[in-house]
């Protein structure tokens, strides 16, 4: 008679109730809790998390460990928000009739030897020059793309926001500004520069995205090929990993940078979303989150890859000797957790519509692994499942949730969280235990 | 009839080791090949080099009539070389199904045909005449069927040449009997098979020609029918065959003395691991323990020695009764143990010499009271001279020692605690034949001066030339004693084989 | 010495102790990055007096360094026994999170206060040790529980803000991070002393041989009658106890309980420390002068980075070529691999 499941599915049964419970528990403790919204708002939230943890989900079931995932958040949501295109327009009194200016003559403007409209087609009116205050990203860009070196006339005048720029230059007739590339200008007059609306540098926003994707990819695989070559300890080299990767985060700005591109703005949040009528839809993270689990699905259960992944975690020795390439497979396994990493970093940016060198990912690591094993996955690797990784995920949202239902401070989470790891520790222990001694008998 | 593998002039070398020395090798289809060899004869190298685990220094491979180098197991593979190795090297918490495809899934888009895998698996099995649940758990089934399955994937590529590496050593002998005649199945097919054991009786059990190495370097291959057993012994240990022997028939040592047992047990045992027995050992006395691995020698002394908690059963060391249950307790009432498993349980490899002597008597005394620096040296030295212990000087990391001399540091760490009863498990196992000498000539002193010896090893003639009583083993049981005169290979042998017989002589 | 008595037939050649060689890399990169340091940061070698105090940018490393190298002592004797302690980070914010409410707030006496503090943190510890060596969690994953949980006790403490104890009636708890003694800022004594004690500790007794006994093979260890468990429980305990004086140095250095800043990643740049003094992650031989060098070469390479004006947030930039670079050499794949050929032609 076999009342118990096999060992190996006891902790993602003990994990499946958890979650259920949980939620069970929320739904009919507080209003509100248990409402389709509630549910979507807290996969919204668990989503970076998620698609992170899936990645490392591969990683610790072929037995090793990534520390790095929360720093190359990190610095992949740093590449998109810097590799997007910034710059200023340039703005001028309604009424004034030039719309055309090049960038030598913008330049001239500046520097004081342009001072008259007339130089540039329009009425005989003196130029009054306004520019950003120092330090300001526009300021930095005006002088980096548009005076080239050369440095401002005396005359100039300084304002302090682009609203200030605005009302100063409405408010002044022979008056020339320039606004962040992205703040609307209206009720001003935008001038083309070289026949464009604006001077700016930067890709589109699928190339950058592309480009924080391969960042990850090399990160990962750089790390990976360290870890089989070198035969270094993985835990010391995403530590390493870590270290590079919030340090690169660093170097690209040492300030969080602000995404103001109407795709992430409007496409992400208003277009690439399914309606599920009334106010309620599925947002992209959840969507990205929702396509890499099914695709981590497939990848661990259907494909070759996947299995040599729960192989050399069951016994690294044995999959070598069966031939199963295991370096080809563990160079793989970081570089897919690099990529995943990544595309935590461009969730990131979806969701909070900037790049941050410092809070983005901070302690996502351990969130990760803290999933994982309640997911059910041995962290000693070869036993575990990416759907369970899903269900460790939702159940630190759940402990979110009901802590922010509660009301009760927030540093409750980090310790409900250790005693969770600690109980799916010792259960997963004792479930090992139990194998063993079957095994044996 | 043309060679299936054919190995011309092999040779290998490892830093400061001559591993192989132009050695040749020929396999026919549709034979049993034994590869016989004391431990660092060359065997496993020789099938490091053929599965493409090592490179090869010189010499030729062929297979079919073709040369191939094989660049890892993978390669070896694609050639038509599977190997099956002692530990079943598989994936425990995989199913059945999965590790006699895993690396080779066939896929339709990428995507693994889990019907197909399982239908496969199912044939491969079948062709072993096996016949169970695919799709259950590697580990959840007993090591003997996990050796077939381990077999069934090796012969799941269009193996040509299947090599068994020691496949035996943990089957019982029904699981034996069933492994051999799955092998003879191969054999009429045309397999060639390449078979390593220690365990003379099933080499001429399966073989048709058996070929012997020592000291890396080739004896010579012999049909198995003509080659009597203890020529085959004297070819392995390289010794003369009348010489071997005149030491079979060597006189019997002295019977024990008859005073009161230093250890004696009652009932002792454990499930799962020893079925109870009674056990008794005198000081100045060499009690060997016979039986082949696995039937419960090494988990006697385990018992013995506290590592695992005793079930059943009662001990008295000098009369007083004892609960064992810790090696420190153990320790504490002079028992010694060199385990088996030297790299494992013996050494501590980063340490010196010097520390590796003194760690079981410092233990004993505690953190707190450390032995002074001089004593140390004094101690380290005085065991590198007594026990012969080749190293520069007792700083040396014991890694950096051979085999034999590690063995007799872990004997000098013993030593040091004046025990008054030594359990040697394997002592002579992988370490060359000077040692081996040596370690025997030590346990006679030994046993002169008063120490209680049990001696367990796998070479029946090591056990016969040194033990005053013999205690068999068979199946986790005790099934006999010998003493003094009843001692002798045959004997044992018998006893083991379970073929009555042991009267004689 | 009875050396070379014995019929021993290979020489024994005058080798450096172990301890000696492994120390070479370390110093040799310290010695390095100041000399670096002496040609293209000015005024970096200066000291000044004042006040009777010494003060400059050597005394800044040895002051900043003072936490990182007191818990590099206990994280050596833990990784040597083959283990990693990630909790020391939290129990530092336990630390300086407890010292700030017994002490400051509640008005404790400052010995009372402090034999509370330290003795929750060998609680700590026990409860690490505990797992690891009774239910025999993986080292990573039982300290990673009190790595999460601990910082959320801190904040439990302080109820999630910042205690500030500027004022002077804690003269003692203030002194702890900012007095001076003989000279040098008070953390150096207390380094001083706490390296002393564990070298006496673990060499002067048999305990450093236990240790690196039960790390380099746990198995023959337990043979031999080491205890390994007490041994590991132990070294565990003793982490916590160095973490508790490094957090209250560092709650006393900014006169304030952070919970949720206290020792945040100090327990990667101590492992970092003991791996560049020499000690195998793997366990083994342990090098506590070594973990003490490492501790300071990373003080220097930070210090060095703040000198030369670049944004101190690029700091773990060159922590990670550091990390990278000291496990290749310490590799024997990298060895084997890539520095083989440049051996050979030197040999």
């Amino acid at each position: 008679m076999r009342l118990l499941p096999p060992p190996k599915y006891v902790p993602l049964l003990a994990t499946a109730l958890v979650l259920g419970g949980l939620f069970v528990a929320g739904a009919f403790r507080y209003e509100n809790f248990g409402t389709l919204g509630n549910v979507l708002g807290t996969i919204r939230g668990q989503a970076m998390l998620g698609v992170v943890a899936i990645g490392a989900t591969f990683v610790i079931l072929s037995g090793g460990i990534d520390l790095s995932v929360g720093a190359v958040v990190a610095l992949t949501g740093m590449i998109v928000a810097a590799a997007l295109p910034s710059g200023v327009q340039v703005v001028v009194p309604e009424d004034n009739p030039v719309r055309q200016i090049t960038r030598d003559q913008l330049r001239q403007v500046y520097a004081g030897e342009i001072t008259n409209w007339k130089q540039l087609g329009g009425p005989d009116r003196a130029i009054v020059p306004v520019t950003r205050e120092l330090a300001s990203s526009a300021h930095d860009s005006f002088m980096k793309h548009v005076m080239a070196g050369r440095p401002l006339a005396d005359r100039v005048q300084y304002v302090n926001d682009d609203s200030e720029v605005k009302a100063r230059v409405q408010g002044e007739a022979g008056a020339i500004g320039y606004v962040d590339l992205y703040y609307a200008p209206r009720g001003l007059g935008r001038l083309m520069i070289d026949g464009e609306h604006g001077v700016q540098v930067g890709l589109n926003p699928a190339l950058a995205i592309a480009m924080a994707l391969a960042a990850g990819l090399a990160i990962g695989a750089g790390m990976g090929c360290l870890i089989h070559f070198f035969e270094l300890p993985a835990f010391l080299v995403t530590l390493a990993g870590m270290f590079f990767a919030r340090g690169a985060g660093f170097v690209i700005h040492t300030r969080s940078i602000p995404i103001k591109h109407p795709f992430f703005l409007r496409t992400v949040n208003e277009d690439l979303v399914i309606p599920l009528g009334g106010h309620l839809e599925i947002p992209l993270a959840v969507i990205v989150l929702l396509a890499l689990l099914a695709a981590a699905l497939v990848l661990a259960h259907w494909t070759r890859f996947g299995r040599n992944v729960y192989a050399i975690g069951g016994s690294e020795n044995s999959a070598r000797l069966m031939g199963l390439g295991v370096g080809r497979t563990k160079i793989l396994i970081y570089t897919l957790a690099g990529l995943c990493s990544a595309i935590g970093g461009v969730v990131w940016t979806f969701e909070l519509q900037s790049g941050d060198p410092l809070q983005a990912g901070l302690g996502m690591e351990l969130d990760a692994i803290a999933a994982v094993v309640i997911g059910g996955t041995l962290l000693s690797g070869g036993v575990g499942f990416v759907a369970g990784t899903l269900m460790g995920v939702l159940i630190l949202g759940l402990i979110k949730a009901i802590i922010t239902f509660e009301n009760i401070n927030s540093w409750w989470t980090k310790i409900i969280m250790g005693m969770l790891l600690l109980a799916f520790i010792l259960l997963q222990n004792f479930v090992t235990k139990a194998s063993m001694r079957r095994k044996k008998t | 009839m043309n060679p299936l593998l054919q190995i011309c002039g092999l040779t290998k070398s490892f830093p400061g080791v001559r591993a192989l020395e132009g050695v040749d090798f020929a396999v026919r289809p549709g034979e049993v090949h034994a590869l016989m060899g004391e431990n660092g004869a060359g065997k496993s190298t020789l099938i490091k080099v053929l599965t493409g685990v090592y490179g090869r220094d010189g010499g030729s491979i062929e297979l079919g009539g073709r040369a191939i180098a094989p660049r890892s197991p993978q390669d070896a593979e694609r050639e038509g070389i599977s190997t099956v190795y002692q530990e079943v090297n598989l994936i425990p918490e995989l199913s059945v199904a999965e590790n006699i495809c895993l690396g080779r899934q066939s896929t339709v888009g990428g995507l693994i045909r889990w019907g197909a895998i399982r239908r496969r698996a199912q044939q491969a099995l079948a062709r072993l005449g096996l016949d169970i649940d695919v799709t259950a758990t590697l580990s959840s089934y007993s090591i003997a069927i996990q050796q077939m399955v381990a077999i069934a994937r090796a012969l799941d590529v269009q193996a040509r040449l299947l090599i068994l590496d020691e496949p035996t050593s943990s089957l019982d002998e029904q699981e034996v009997a069933e492994l051999f005649a799955v092998l003879r199945r191969l054999r009429d097919d045309g397999l060639g098979i390449v078979f390593i054991t220690h365990f003379l009786d099933q080499v001429y059990a399966i073989s048709d020609r058996i070929t012997v190495l020592r000291n890396g370097k080739l004896v010579g291959t012999y049909e198995a029918a003509g080659l009597p057993k203890l020529s085959l012994i004297a070819h392995m240990i390289g010794k003369d065959p009348a010489e071997v022997e005149a030491m079979s028939q060597a006189p019997p040592p002295p019977a024990p003395t008859g005073a009161e047992a230093f250890l004696r047990a009652e009932q002792l045992g454990r499930a799962g691991s020893i079925a109870p027995m009674d056990l008794a050992i005198h000081a100045g006395e060499v009690v060997g323990l016979a039986g082949l691995l696995g039937s419960g020698r090494t988990e006697l002394a385990r018992l013995l020695f506290g590592i695992d908690r005793s079930d059943t059963g009662r001990v008295e060391v000098e009369g007083r009764s004892v609960r064992l249950g810790h090696p420190r307790r153990a320790i504490a009432l002079g028992l010694a143990f060199t385990p088996e498993d030297r790299k494992i349980a013996g050494i501590i490899p980063s340490l010196s010499v010097r520390e590796n002597i003194i760690l079981a008597l410092q233990a004993s005394r505690g953190p707190w009271r450390r032995l002074a620096a001089s004593r140390q040296a004094e101690l380290a030295d005085r065991f590198i001279d007594a026990l012969g212990i080749k190293t520069p000087d007792r700083e040396q990391a014991v890694a950096n020692l051979s085999g034999g001399n590690q063995q007799k540091v872990i004997l000098g760490r013993w030593l040091a605690m004046e025990p008054r009863l030594l359990i040697l498990d394997e002592p002579t196992r992988g370490i060359d034949v000077g040692a081996k000498a040596e370690i025997e000539k030590l346990m006679a002193n030994l046993r002169q001066k008063g120490m209680a010896i049990l001696f367990i090893s796998s070479e029946l003639e090591e056990v016969v030339r040194d033990s005053q009583r013999v205690i068999v083993l068979r199946d986790r049981c005790k099934i006999g004693e010998l003493t003094g005169g009843q001692i002798d290979e045959h004997a044992i042998m018998h006893m083991i084989a379970g073929t009555q017989g042991g009267e004689h002589g | 010495m009875p050396e070379d008595t014995g019929l021993r037939t290979l020489p024994s050649p005058r080798r450096l102790p172990a301890w000696a060689g492994k120390l070479l890399w370390p110093v040799l990169a310290l010695a390095l990055l100041l000399a670096f340091n002496a040609v293209a940061t000015p005024n970096f070698f200066n000291l000044e007096i004042r006040d009777g105090h010494l003060y400059g940018s050597l005394i800044d490393i040895l002051n900043h360094g003072a936490k990182v190298m007191i818990l590099a002592l206990g994280m050596t004797l833990v990784i040597a026994t083959g283990g990693v302690d990630l909790s020391v980070g939290a129990v530092m914010a336990i630390a300086g999170a407890l010292a700030a409410m017994v002490i400051h707030v509640h008005a404790w006496p400052f010995a009372a206060g402090l034999a509370l503090v330290l003795g929750v943190c060998l609680l700590a510890g026990a409860w690490n040790g505990m797992l690891v060596a009774v239910f025999r969690v993986q080292p990573i994953v039982a300290t990673l529980i009190l790595m999460v949980a601990g910082r959320g006790v801190a904040q439990l403490l302080t109820d999630g803000k910042i205690i500030t104890f500027t004022d002077p009636a804690n003269p003692a708890l203030i002194f702890l991070g900012n007095g001076h003694l003989l000279g040098l800022p008070f953390p150096v004594a207390i380094v001083a002393v706490m390296l002393a004690l564990t070298v006496l500790l673990t060499r002067r007794t048999a305990l450093g041989l236990f240790i690196e006994s039960v790390g380099d093979n746990e198995t023959a260890s337990h043979f031999s009658g080491v205890q390994a468990r007490s041994v590991k429980f132990m070294v565990y305990v003793f982490s916590a106890f160095c973490a508790g004086v490094a957090g209250l140095i560092a709650a006393s250095n900014i006169k304030a309980a952070d919970s949720n800043n206290a020792g945040l990643y100090l327990e990667l740049d101590a492992i970092l420390a003991v791996v560049i003094g020499g000690t195998a992650l793997t366990g083994g031989r342990f090098y506590l002068v070594g973990a003490v060098i490492g501790a300071l070469l990373i003080q220097t390479l930070t210090t060095t980075i703040f000198m030369r004006d670049v944004s101190a947030h690029i700091i773990p930039l060159p922590k990670a070529l550091v990390i990278v670079i000291v496990c290749l050499l310490q590799s024997p794949a990298f060895r084997r691999k890539i520095m083989a050929p440049f051996v050979r032609r030197a040999a």
